[in-house]
């Protein structure tokens, strides 16, 4: 008796292993987690009217969406960074843009700096300005907080802000988005970048370079993200009906990504 | 205090010390946990409630049990009941048993997403995260089932093995009803151990919650919607709603170590708690 | 053993099977992981880049010297921290509780040696990370927070061991010592716990394990620094949580990943060694 059901785990073990999955009506989306709030509460939408199809939602960052997908481990990839050949294996995705989400540059509230020119933050993040007092602030030393590498955020500010100086090996790294901002709060002193299309409570949105950022006017702000959807140009209707879906719902603005069209 | 105690003392003090340690855990989860915990935040879904998760902890921790009990008890039937005391085939499994047991989950899961996900195709669901927790919780049951079986005093089998019964009789019939007891309570550490795990299942099973539940779909447990709010919050004041999953969490792991323990005493197990591993 | 009787045959080999799909299944992660690794460990000169003190990974300097100290710090405020406390509870529940308590107390230690590691996390991050801002300096995201959480954690594990320890000691043993005249501290400290060192050092080592290989509630409070650390109040990162810190970064084949299973391999070399010094230790 016992044998035999011994017998029957193995051989529904080895069933599992070989059966193919049916990928067909259950989709993986990987990647990025700056957007991860928004495709979570937007795929229930595409569920319900899809029934019997299941969307997956699953984390990593943004080059982790990009290998993914070009592998066929996930159906749509989430990325903030254009691909790589190194990372897509030669694959040619197809894009879908969301838009565009804004990156703001936020420190502690006890800093007593509002603004900071893009030579100053720029050396504030790099560590050689190491207190708050030599750019007009109290005197509390400065604590960079930053995102890991596979994060697009982290891409774009060293694209954009840093030209060509790295951000301190010194700085706290955050795993997201949310971790960074729920950091930066907590820390006196911290200075860190989030992907944020509202003002975030608790913190002070620094003004770049004379600039300040306004959520009536989010398409305007200079740095952003452009979170994008990213698929296999082979992929089944129902990926690309998915990608259209995501893409074009009118929730996004709520998440703070605004349409490219400024 | 009588002379020549000051180490008893001191002991004291520091237990005192180490106990208030988890007090503090505990009651600032409770404190900023209890509020929001209503039987609304227990059965919905969305950004309400914490229902799917609490689903999909149960069924990613069943199927993950149904199928390591099984296959641990194997090979600790093998090790300890078939194989020569000593022998180094059975120092070999031990080591590789307990370095397995400390690899970190995440290198575990990496290796079954590769291959579960690349190679077989399944989608990030359920089922890929409960193959990662049965890799990660196998070499846990090896372990749990090699203590239970060898505390069977081999009395017991040499008097089966001496009345004729063959090894598997002696098995079946004696020495694992023996062990039922330890067996029980060893799974339910077990269990409370698989329903904390969330580093692994952020990679195989997803962070979100379908409107169709299925199998291949994605199915976020309790411990990774703590890392998720966690992750996301750019919305404050959802550090009660991730309070309130741990405690949601605690008592559920508390209930099952309670049940396993009362369930291991019926079996002859007496009282006290696991001896470790 | 007796030779297996006709009835055995079937049962052995499914058993035997289930063995070796088990070593199988630990053979394939190791080999994926050292097959990962080969392009960096084959090269003489890209492995010697390995040793040093900078991790900048997208300009091709692979040091790992930041997380193996990190890892070491780590784990040692952990255990300077819980190694005493443990024994203070264990030598509480053999001496000082009676045996009705004792179960109860047993108990207790049981269900908090399951507490998940992202409650500790999160109590990390709302009480340490603030307390060791407060009073030690520095950011709050510290080596010392770490191994602060991290003791914590493995507090009840090492309880448990060392009060299954002490529990060992034969009352003749301590008896003997008390007609001699010794105190109840002399007695401790000179006949009991050396008589329960090997099984106390297992219960050491198997602490040290758990340590070694935490991965989340570290991750959430150790503030992830890739430069090595000026000092315990400093932010830092350890093996496990640069893994799964940049594991996403870099798909398999790069150079990057094939640092990350070195890592992986190291966390594995050390976990060996540790459980075959536990072995040894155990059996004296």
């Amino acid at each position: 008796m016992v044998t035999a059901w011994i017998k029957g785990l193995l051989f529904t073990l080895l069933a599992l292993a070989s059966a193919v999955a049916p990928t067909s009506r259950h989709l993986t989306i990987a990647g990025a987690t700056s957007t991860l709030a928004y495709l979570r509460d937007t795929v229930g939408g595409f569920e319900r009217s899809h029934p019997g199809y299941t969307v997956s939602l699953a984390g990593g960052g943004s080059v982790a969406g990009l290998v993914e997908v070009s592998r066929g481990r996930a159906d749509v990839g989430v990325s903030d960074i254009p691909p790589r050949a190194e990372w897509t294996s030669g694959v040619h995705l197809q894009v879908m843009p969301l838009g565009r989400l804004p990156i703001l540059f936020v420190a502690h509230p006890g800093t007593g700096v509002h603004n900071l020119t893009t030579t100053e933050l720029r050396a504030v993040l790099d560590g050689r300005t190491r207190s708050w007092k030599s750019v007009g602030g109290r005197p509390v030393p400065i604590v960079v907080m930053t995102r890991p590498l596979a994060s697009g955020a982290l891409s774009v500010v060293d694209r954009e802000m840093m030209g060509g100086r790295r951000i301190t090996s010194q700085a706290i790294v955050q795993l997201s988005n949310g971790a960074t901002l729920a950091g930066v709060r907590e820390t006196p002193g911290a200075v860190g970048f989030v992907e944020s299309g509202v003002v975030p409570r608790g913190v002070t949105v620094l003004g770049v370079g004379g600039r300040h950022f306004s959520p009536k006017r989010g398409a305007e702000w200079p740095w952003y993200a452009e979170p994008s959807l990213y698929v296999r140009p082979e992929a089944p209707s129902i990926v690309h009906d998915l990608v259209r879906y995501l893409g074009s719902h009118p929730n996004r603005t709520r998440y703070g990504i605004y349409g490219s069209a400024s | 205090m009588v002379r020549g105690r000051r180490l008893f003392g001191l002991s004291a003090v520091l237990a005192v010390l180490g106990m208030a340690g988890f007090v503090l855990v505990l009651g600032s989860l409770l404190k900023s946990g209890l509020p929001l915990l209503t039987w609304r935040f227990l059965t919905s879904s969305g950004n309400v409630g914490i229902g799917p998760e609490i689903l999909n902890t149960v069924v990613l921790c069943s199927i993950t049990m149904i199928v390591t009990v099984p296959l641990g008890l194997l090979v600790a039937v093998y090790q300890g009941e078939y194989l020569r005391r000593q022998s180094r085939r059975v120092r070999e499994l031990d080591h590789l048993r307990a370095t397995l047991m400390s690899a970190p989950t995440i290198v575990l899961a990496l290796a079954v997403y590769r291959v579960a996900v690349g190679w077989w195709h399944w989608p990030v669901s359920l089922l890929t995260g409960a193959l990662a927790l049965s890799v990660i919780n196998w070499p846990f049951m090896v372990t749990v089932c090699r203590a239970a079986l060898s505390a069977v005093p081999d009395s017991y089998r040499e008097a089966s093995l001496a009345l004729g019964a063959s090894r598997f009789e002696t098995v079946v019939r004696v020495v694992i009803p023996a062990a039922l007891g330890t067996l029980i309570e060893g799974i339910g550490m077990a269990l409370a151990r698989l329903a904390g795990e969330s580093a692994a299942l952020i990679v195989t099973t997803g962070v979100n919650v379908s409107q169709h539940w299925s199998l291949w779909g994605p199915g976020e447990t309790l411990a990774v919607h703590i890392w998720y709010i966690r992750t996301e919050g750019v919305v404050s004041g959802r550090d009660a709603e991730a309070a309130a999953t741990g405690v949601t969490l605690m008592i559920g792991i508390s209930v099952v170590l309670w049940l396993s323990n009362r369930v291991a005493q019926l079996f002859g197990r007496s009282e006290g708690g696991y001896d470790g591993t | 053993m007796s030779t297996p009787s006709v009835t055995d045959r079937m049962p052995r080999r499914t058993a035997g099977l289930a063995a070796g799909l088990f070593a199988l299944v630990g053979i394939i992660l190791v080999a994926s992981l050292a097959a990962g690794a080969w392009p960096m460990l084959g090269a003489p000169r890209a492995a010697a880049n390995l040793i040093g003190a900078v991790w900048d990974p997208l300009r091709g300097r692979y040091g790992v010297a930041p997380f193996v100290v990190g890892t070491a710090a780590v784990t040692l405020t952990a255990l300077v921290i819980a190694v005493p406390i443990a024994l203070g509870v264990a030598v509480s529940i053999v001496h000082q509780v009676g045996a009705l308590g004792r179960g109860g107390i047993l108990r207790v230690l049981t269900v908090l040696t399951a507490v998940p590691s992202v409650i500790f996390g999160w109590w990390g991050l709302q009480m340490v990370v603030p307390w060791v801002r407060a009073h030690v300096g520095g950011p709050g995201f510290s080596l010392l927070a770490a191994g602060i959480v991290l003791a914590l954690m493995i507090l009840p594990t090492l309880s448990l061991f060392f009060a299954q320890a002490l529990s060992k000691v034969p009352n003749t043993l301590k008896e003997g010592s008390a007609a001699l005249g010794a105190t109840p501290d002399q007695t401790l400290l000179r006949v009991e716990l050396p008589f329960a060192m090997p099984a106390l050092v297992n219960g050491l080592v198997v602490g040290l394990a758990r340590a070694l290989g935490e991965t989340m509630a570290v991750q959430m409070v150790v503030g992830g620094q890739t430069a090595i650390p000026a000092g315990l109040a400093a932010p830092g990162a350890t093996l496990t949580t640069q893994i799964f810190t940049d594991m996403t970064a870099f798909p398999p084949g790069t150079a990057g990943h094939a640092v990350l299973d070195i890592m992986a391999l190291l966390l594995l070399a050390a976990m060996y060694v540790l459980v075959r010094t536990a072995e040894r230790w155990g059996s004296r």
